[in-house]
Protein backbone atom coordinates (compact mmCIF):
# COMPACT_ATOMS: atom_id res chain seq x y z
CA UNK A 1 0.00 0.00 0.00
CA UNK A 2 1.35 3.44 -1.00
CA UNK A 3 1.55 6.02 1.34
CA UNK A 4 0.41 9.05 -1.18
CA UNK A 5 -3.02 6.77 -1.40
CA UNK A 6 -3.44 6.03 2.03
CA UNK A 7 -2.47 10.14 2.46
CA UNK A 8 -5.20 11.38 0.36
CA UNK A 9 -7.80 9.08 2.28
CA UNK A 10 -6.18 10.25 5.76
CA UNK A 11 -6.61 13.76 5.15
CA UNK A 12 -9.98 13.40 3.77
CA UNK A 13 -11.22 11.29 6.83
CA UNK A 14 -9.43 14.30 9.39
CA UNK A 15 -11.22 17.28 7.20
CA UNK A 16 -14.38 15.17 8.23
CA UNK A 17 -13.95 14.98 11.57
CA UNK A 18 -12.31 18.39 12.38
CA UNK A 19 -13.19 20.41 9.85
CA UNK A 20 -9.70 21.12 8.84
CA UNK A 21 -9.51 21.59 4.75
CA UNK A 22 -7.62 18.97 3.21
CA UNK A 23 -5.63 21.13 1.18
CA UNK A 24 -3.95 22.94 4.53
CA UNK A 25 -3.27 19.04 5.70
CA UNK A 26 0.64 18.16 5.12
CA UNK A 27 2.15 14.70 5.87
CA UNK A 28 4.54 16.88 8.58
CA UNK A 29 2.03 18.38 10.32
CA UNK A 30 1.39 16.85 14.23
CA UNK A 31 -2.22 16.04 14.45
CA UNK A 32 -2.57 17.74 18.10
CA UNK A 33 -0.72 20.47 18.45
CA UNK A 34 -0.92 21.48 14.64
CA UNK A 35 -4.39 19.90 13.27
CA UNK A 36 -5.98 20.83 16.56
CA UNK A 37 -7.37 17.03 16.70
CA UNK A 38 -8.75 15.91 20.21
CA UNK A 39 -8.87 12.95 21.61
CA UNK A 40 -12.07 12.09 20.50
CA UNK A 41 -11.52 13.24 16.92
CA UNK A 42 -9.01 10.62 17.18
CA UNK A 43 -11.47 8.09 17.94
CA UNK A 44 -13.92 9.12 14.92
CA UNK A 45 -10.92 8.88 12.30
CA UNK A 46 -9.63 5.58 13.50
CA UNK A 47 -12.90 4.43 13.15
CA UNK A 48 -13.65 5.65 9.88
CA UNK A 49 -10.06 4.85 8.24
CA UNK A 50 -10.83 1.23 10.28
CA UNK A 51 -14.35 1.65 8.21
CA UNK A 52 -12.54 2.27 4.96
CA UNK A 53 -10.15 0.09 4.58
CA UNK A 54 -11.89 -3.05 7.05
CA UNK A 55 -9.05 -3.56 9.93
CA UNK A 56 -8.72 -3.33 13.26
CA UNK A 57 -6.74 -0.13 14.51
CA UNK A 58 -5.00 0.94 17.73
CA UNK A 59 -2.93 3.92 18.22
CA UNK A 60 -0.94 1.44 20.23
CA UNK A 61 0.45 -0.07 17.16
CA UNK A 62 3.75 1.37 17.51
CA UNK A 63 4.28 0.86 20.73
CA UNK A 64 3.38 -2.95 20.27
CA UNK A 65 5.97 -3.21 17.34
CA UNK A 66 8.43 -1.63 19.66
CA UNK A 67 7.62 -3.91 22.39
CA UNK A 68 8.25 -6.93 20.13
CA UNK A 69 11.61 -5.16 18.57
CA UNK A 70 12.76 -4.66 22.48
CA UNK A 71 12.10 -8.41 23.61
CA UNK A 72 13.02 -9.20 27.37
CA UNK A 73 14.45 -4.98 27.36
CA UNK A 74 11.72 -2.85 28.81
CA UNK A 75 9.88 -0.39 26.61
CA UNK A 76 8.79 1.60 29.58
CA UNK A 77 8.86 2.25 33.21
CA UNK A 78 5.63 3.26 34.95
CA UNK A 79 4.15 5.12 31.86
CA UNK A 80 7.52 6.52 31.08
CA UNK A 81 9.69 5.11 27.86
CA UNK A 82 12.82 4.05 28.64
CA UNK A 83 16.24 5.63 25.86
CA UNK A 84 16.01 2.26 24.70
CA UNK A 85 12.40 2.56 23.94
CA UNK A 86 12.72 6.26 22.49
CA UNK A 87 15.37 5.03 20.31
CA UNK A 88 13.03 1.81 18.85
CA UNK A 89 10.57 4.86 18.50
CA UNK A 90 12.84 6.92 16.77
CA UNK A 91 13.23 4.40 14.11
CA UNK A 92 9.82 3.27 13.32
CA UNK A 93 8.64 7.04 12.62
CA UNK A 94 11.42 9.28 11.47
CA UNK A 95 9.30 11.96 11.55
CA UNK A 96 8.57 12.80 14.41
CA UNK A 97 11.10 15.25 15.42
CA UNK A 98 14.44 13.75 17.54
CA UNK A 99 14.66 16.70 20.16
CA UNK A 100 10.58 15.70 21.07
CA UNK A 101 12.02 12.18 21.86
CA UNK A 102 13.50 13.16 25.16
CA UNK A 103 14.27 10.85 28.20
CA UNK A 104 11.17 11.70 30.02
CA UNK A 105 8.53 11.26 27.57
CA UNK A 106 5.46 9.45 29.00
CA UNK A 107 3.70 6.53 26.62
CA UNK A 108 0.54 9.28 26.61
CA UNK A 109 2.53 12.42 25.38
CA UNK A 110 4.19 10.10 22.41
CA UNK A 111 0.69 10.27 20.96
CA UNK A 112 0.60 13.76 20.52
CA UNK A 113 3.44 13.90 19.00
CA UNK A 114 2.30 11.79 16.04
CA UNK A 115 1.78 13.42 12.92
CA UNK A 116 -0.25 12.65 9.83
CA UNK A 117 2.32 10.48 8.35
CA UNK A 118 2.36 8.38 11.58
CA UNK A 119 -1.18 7.65 11.06
CA UNK A 120 -0.34 6.80 7.29
CA UNK A 121 2.04 4.21 8.68
CA UNK A 122 -0.34 2.88 11.05
CA UNK A 123 -2.62 2.20 8.81
CA UNK A 124 -0.02 0.72 6.47
CA UNK A 125 0.79 -1.07 9.11
CA UNK A 126 -2.71 -2.29 9.73
CA UNK A 127 -3.04 -3.52 6.16
CA UNK A 128 0.27 -5.42 5.75
CA UNK A 129 -0.27 -7.30 8.50
CA UNK A 130 -4.25 -8.17 7.51
CA UNK A 131 -2.64 -9.05 4.50
CA UNK A 132 0.00 -11.19 6.02
CA UNK A 133 -2.58 -13.23 7.92
CA UNK A 134 -4.80 -13.52 4.90
CA UNK A 135 -1.40 -15.40 3.23
CA UNK A 136 -1.32 -17.92 6.01
CA UNK B 1 -46.81 15.74 17.03
CA UNK B 2 -44.76 14.01 14.49
CA UNK B 3 -41.61 12.53 16.20
CA UNK B 4 -40.14 11.61 12.66
CA UNK B 5 -39.00 8.43 13.37
CA UNK B 6 -40.17 6.95 10.63
CA UNK B 7 -37.59 4.07 9.28
CA UNK B 8 -35.04 4.95 11.90
CA UNK B 9 -32.73 2.42 13.34
CA UNK B 10 -33.42 1.51 16.47
CA UNK B 11 -31.01 -0.90 18.53
CA UNK B 12 -32.83 -1.71 22.02
CA UNK B 13 -31.77 -4.51 24.83
CA UNK B 14 -34.17 -5.67 27.32
CA UNK B 15 -36.85 -5.53 24.67
CA UNK B 16 -38.98 -8.61 25.88
CA UNK B 17 -39.19 -7.04 29.49
CA UNK B 18 -42.00 -4.70 30.41
CA UNK B 19 -41.01 -1.62 30.07
CA UNK B 20 -38.90 -2.78 26.51
CA UNK B 21 -42.12 -4.37 25.03
CA UNK B 22 -43.75 -1.12 25.45
CA UNK B 23 -40.75 0.68 24.13
CA UNK B 24 -40.71 -1.62 20.85
CA UNK B 25 -44.46 -0.73 20.15
CA UNK B 26 -44.27 2.72 20.48
CA UNK B 27 -41.27 2.70 18.15
CA UNK B 28 -42.82 0.80 15.61
CA UNK B 29 -46.40 2.88 15.49
CA UNK B 30 -43.77 5.87 14.69
CA UNK B 31 -42.75 3.28 11.72
CA UNK B 32 -39.02 3.17 12.96
CA UNK B 33 -37.17 0.11 12.44
CA UNK B 34 -36.48 -2.12 15.69
CA UNK B 35 -34.01 -4.97 16.52
CA UNK B 36 -33.94 -6.24 19.39
CA UNK B 37 -31.16 -7.86 21.21
CA UNK B 38 -32.17 -10.58 22.68
CA UNK B 39 -30.67 -13.86 24.76
CA UNK B 40 -33.23 -16.19 24.08
CA UNK B 41 -34.69 -16.36 20.22
CA UNK B 42 -38.44 -17.94 21.93
CA UNK B 43 -38.79 -14.67 23.79
CA UNK B 44 -39.05 -12.96 21.05
CA UNK B 45 -41.50 -14.68 19.31
CA UNK B 46 -43.59 -14.00 22.57
CA UNK B 47 -43.01 -10.79 22.02
CA UNK B 48 -44.19 -10.53 18.53
CA UNK B 49 -47.86 -12.29 19.76
CA UNK B 50 -48.20 -9.64 22.37
CA UNK B 51 -47.16 -7.07 19.96
CA UNK B 52 -50.05 -8.35 17.58
CA UNK B 53 -52.77 -8.72 20.35
CA UNK B 54 -51.91 -5.11 20.27
CA UNK B 55 -52.45 -4.81 16.27
CA UNK B 56 -49.00 -3.21 15.44
CA UNK B 57 -47.13 -4.82 12.43
CA UNK B 58 -44.06 -6.76 13.27
CA UNK B 59 -43.08 -6.35 9.96
CA UNK B 60 -39.76 -3.82 10.83
CA UNK B 61 -39.18 -5.68 14.27
CA UNK B 62 -36.34 -8.19 13.94
CA UNK B 63 -34.14 -9.92 16.66
CA UNK B 64 -30.28 -10.68 17.17
CA UNK B 65 -29.36 -13.31 19.84
CA UNK B 66 -26.63 -11.61 21.64
CA UNK B 67 -24.42 -12.41 24.40
CA UNK B 68 -24.38 -8.68 26.22
CA UNK B 69 -20.72 -9.74 28.24
CA UNK B 70 -19.34 -10.75 25.27
CA UNK B 71 -17.51 -8.31 23.29
CA UNK B 72 -16.78 -10.55 20.44
CA UNK B 73 -20.00 -11.17 20.43
CA UNK B 74 -21.01 -7.72 20.37
CA UNK B 75 -19.49 -6.47 17.79
CA UNK B 76 -20.30 -9.55 15.41
CA UNK B 77 -23.76 -8.67 16.23
CA UNK B 78 -23.48 -5.34 15.29
CA UNK B 79 -21.74 -5.80 12.62
CA UNK B 80 -24.45 -7.75 11.02
CA UNK B 81 -26.86 -5.26 11.76
CA UNK B 82 -25.04 -2.13 9.89
CA UNK B 83 -24.56 -5.22 6.77
CA UNK B 84 -28.38 -5.55 6.42
CA UNK B 85 -29.78 -1.95 7.86
CA UNK B 86 -26.39 0.08 6.87
CA UNK B 87 -27.02 2.51 10.17
CA UNK B 88 -27.97 2.44 13.28
CA UNK B 89 -29.94 5.73 14.57
CA UNK B 90 -30.89 4.87 18.01
CA UNK B 91 -29.79 2.93 21.14
CA UNK B 92 -31.54 2.04 23.69
CA UNK B 93 -29.90 0.19 26.93
CA UNK B 94 -33.02 -1.63 28.83
CA UNK B 95 -31.64 -4.74 29.82
CA UNK B 96 -31.61 -5.13 33.47
CA UNK B 97 -32.38 -7.28 36.13
CA UNK B 98 -32.31 -7.03 39.53
CA UNK B 99 -32.02 -9.51 43.01
CA UNK B 100 -34.02 -8.65 46.02
CA UNK B 101 -31.89 -9.60 48.92
CA UNK B 102 -30.55 -7.86 52.17
CA UNK B 103 -26.80 -7.08 51.13
CA UNK B 104 -25.30 -8.85 53.68
CA UNK B 105 -26.65 -12.11 52.06
CA UNK B 106 -25.99 -11.71 48.65
CA UNK B 107 -22.66 -13.88 47.39
CA UNK B 108 -20.54 -12.73 44.72
CA UNK B 109 -22.33 -14.29 42.13
CA UNK B 110 -25.61 -11.99 42.49
CA UNK B 111 -23.13 -9.20 42.42
CA UNK B 112 -21.45 -9.76 39.62
CA UNK B 113 -25.05 -10.27 37.59
CA UNK B 114 -26.06 -7.01 38.70
CA UNK B 115 -23.16 -5.15 37.76
CA UNK B 116 -23.28 -7.27 34.77
CA UNK B 117 -26.42 -7.12 33.29
CA UNK B 118 -26.98 -3.61 33.94
CA UNK B 119 -23.69 -1.67 33.80
CA UNK B 120 -21.12 -3.82 31.66
CA UNK B 121 -23.46 -5.06 29.28
CA UNK B 122 -24.53 -1.32 28.79
CA UNK B 123 -21.14 -0.60 28.27
CA UNK B 124 -19.76 -2.71 25.64
CA UNK B 125 -22.99 -2.70 23.36
CA UNK B 126 -22.51 1.02 23.79
CA UNK B 127 -19.02 1.38 22.93
CA UNK B 128 -19.20 -0.91 19.90
CA UNK B 129 -22.53 1.09 18.25
CA UNK B 130 -20.29 4.36 19.28
CA UNK B 131 -18.40 2.95 16.09
CA UNK B 132 -21.03 3.64 13.62
CA UNK B 133 -22.48 6.58 15.44
CA UNK B 134 -19.28 8.18 15.01
CA UNK B 135 -19.20 7.86 10.92
CA UNK B 136 -22.87 8.87 10.24
CA UNK B 137 -22.07 12.25 12.99
CA UNK B 138 -25.16 11.65 14.77
CA UNK B 139 -27.25 9.06 17.01
CA UNK B 140 -29.09 9.06 20.21
CA UNK B 141 -28.65 7.10 23.29
CA UNK B 142 -31.10 6.33 25.88
CA UNK B 143 -30.28 4.53 29.23
CA UNK B 144 -32.97 3.03 31.28
CA UNK B 145 -31.82 3.98 34.66
CA UNK B 146 -34.15 3.51 37.68
CA UNK B 147 -34.83 6.11 40.20
CA UNK B 148 -32.93 4.11 42.63
CA UNK B 149 -30.01 5.63 41.71
CA UNK B 150 -30.62 8.55 43.01
CA UNK B 151 -33.35 7.45 46.08
CA UNK B 152 -32.39 4.18 47.61
CA UNK B 153 -34.33 1.07 49.07
CA UNK B 154 -33.94 -2.08 50.66
CA UNK B 155 -32.71 -4.85 49.11
CA UNK B 156 -31.75 -3.49 45.73
CA UNK B 157 -28.01 -2.20 46.86
CA UNK B 158 -26.15 -3.36 43.97
CA UNK B 159 -28.88 -2.54 41.80
CA UNK B 160 -28.77 1.01 42.95
CA UNK B 161 -24.97 1.03 42.64
CA UNK B 162 -25.19 -0.54 39.00
CA UNK B 163 -28.27 1.98 37.76
CA UNK B 164 -26.27 5.40 39.58
CA UNK B 165 -23.05 3.81 37.73
CA UNK B 166 -25.48 4.06 34.54
CA UNK B 167 -26.06 7.64 35.53
CA UNK B 168 -22.47 8.38 35.44
CA UNK B 169 -21.91 6.71 32.73
CA UNK B 170 -24.97 8.82 30.87
CA UNK B 171 -23.42 12.45 32.08
CA UNK B 172 -19.83 11.95 31.22
CA UNK B 173 -20.29 10.24 27.91
CA UNK B 174 -22.70 12.57 27.17
CA UNK B 175 -19.82 15.29 27.29
CA UNK B 176 -17.31 13.01 25.45
CA UNK B 177 -19.40 12.03 22.45
CA UNK B 178 -21.77 15.21 22.23
CA UNK B 179 -19.26 17.41 19.65
CA UNK B 180 -19.94 14.45 17.51
CA UNK B 181 -23.33 15.36 17.55
CA UNK B 182 -24.56 11.87 19.64
CA UNK B 183 -26.90 12.74 22.24
CA UNK B 184 -26.53 10.83 25.55
CA UNK B 185 -29.89 10.78 27.77
CA UNK B 186 -31.55 8.56 30.50
CA UNK B 187 -34.71 8.22 31.88
CA UNK B 188 -35.20 7.01 35.40
CA UNK B 189 -38.34 4.88 35.95
CA UNK B 190 -39.89 4.66 39.17
CA UNK B 191 -42.20 1.99 40.26
CA UNK B 192 -43.86 1.19 36.93
CA UNK B 193 -46.31 -1.90 36.49
CA UNK B 194 -44.18 -4.99 35.33
CA UNK B 195 -43.53 -8.45 36.14
CA UNK B 196 -39.62 -7.04 37.53
CA UNK B 197 -42.09 -4.71 39.77
CA UNK B 198 -44.54 -7.60 40.83
CA UNK B 199 -42.65 -8.43 44.43
CA UNK B 200 -42.30 -4.88 45.13
CA UNK B 201 -46.26 -3.71 43.84
CA UNK B 202 -47.38 -6.63 46.48
CA UNK B 203 -45.38 -5.08 49.96
CA UNK B 204 -46.14 -1.41 48.92
CA UNK B 205 -49.66 -1.12 48.13
CA UNK B 206 -50.54 0.60 51.08
CA UNK B 207 -47.60 2.62 50.98
CA UNK B 208 -48.11 4.27 48.19
CA UNK B 209 -50.32 6.78 48.35
CA UNK B 210 -47.73 8.16 50.60
CA UNK B 211 -44.86 7.32 48.70
CA UNK B 212 -45.95 8.66 45.33
CA UNK B 213 -47.61 12.07 44.84
CA UNK B 214 -49.74 10.58 41.88
CA UNK B 215 -50.69 7.75 44.70
CA UNK B 216 -49.91 5.23 41.77
CA UNK B 217 -48.00 2.74 39.87
CA UNK B 218 -46.70 4.10 36.64
CA UNK B 219 -47.67 2.28 33.43
CA UNK B 220 -44.64 0.91 30.87
CA UNK B 221 -46.02 3.42 28.07
CA UNK B 222 -45.49 6.26 30.74
CA UNK B 223 -41.91 5.51 30.70
CA UNK B 224 -41.55 4.54 26.87
CA UNK B 225 -43.20 7.74 25.47
CA UNK B 226 -40.09 9.63 27.31
CA UNK B 227 -37.77 7.28 25.76
CA UNK B 228 -39.34 8.14 21.95
CA UNK B 229 -39.01 11.85 23.18
CA UNK B 230 -35.44 11.95 23.72
CA UNK B 231 -34.64 9.53 20.94
CA UNK B 232 -36.38 11.90 18.58
CA UNK B 233 -34.55 14.85 17.01
CA UNK B 234 -37.46 16.54 16.51
CA UNK B 235 -38.44 17.04 20.62
CA UNK B 236 -34.69 16.48 22.18
CA UNK B 237 -32.25 17.73 19.16
CA UNK B 238 -30.48 20.08 22.05
CA UNK B 239 -30.96 18.01 24.86
CA UNK B 240 -28.03 15.96 26.08
CA UNK B 241 -26.28 13.97 29.29
CA UNK B 242 -29.92 14.64 30.81
CA UNK B 243 -32.47 12.57 32.95
CA UNK B 244 -36.26 12.19 33.15
CA UNK B 245 -37.44 10.82 36.18
CA UNK B 246 -41.03 8.40 35.41
CA UNK B 247 -41.58 7.87 39.33
CA UNK B 248 -45.10 10.13 40.26
CA UNK B 249 -43.25 11.98 42.41
CA UNK B 250 -41.40 9.60 44.68
CA UNK B 251 -38.51 11.77 45.22
CA UNK B 252 -40.16 15.25 45.42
Amino acid sequence: MELAAVLEKVKTVIENSTGTPRETIQLEHTLFDELGVDSIDLVDILFELEFLYKIQLKISDIESRARAKMGDEPYEIDGTITPAGLQVIGEFMPEISKDKLVEGLTVHQLVQLFTVESLCKIVIYRIEEEERKKEN
Amino acid sequence: MNLKLEDKVVVLTGGTGGIGQQICADFLEEGAIVICLIRKAEKFEKLKNWLSTKTISTAKIYANTCNLLDANNIKAVVNEVIETHKRIDILVNCAGSVVEMPFALLDESHIDQMLNTNLKGMMLLTQEILRPMFRQKEGAIVNVSSITAIKGGRGIVPYAAAKAGMDAFTRTLAIEVGRKNIRVNAVRPGAIETEMSKPLEARMDKYIPDAMILGRFGKPKEVSKAVLFLSSNETASYITGTFINIDGGFIV
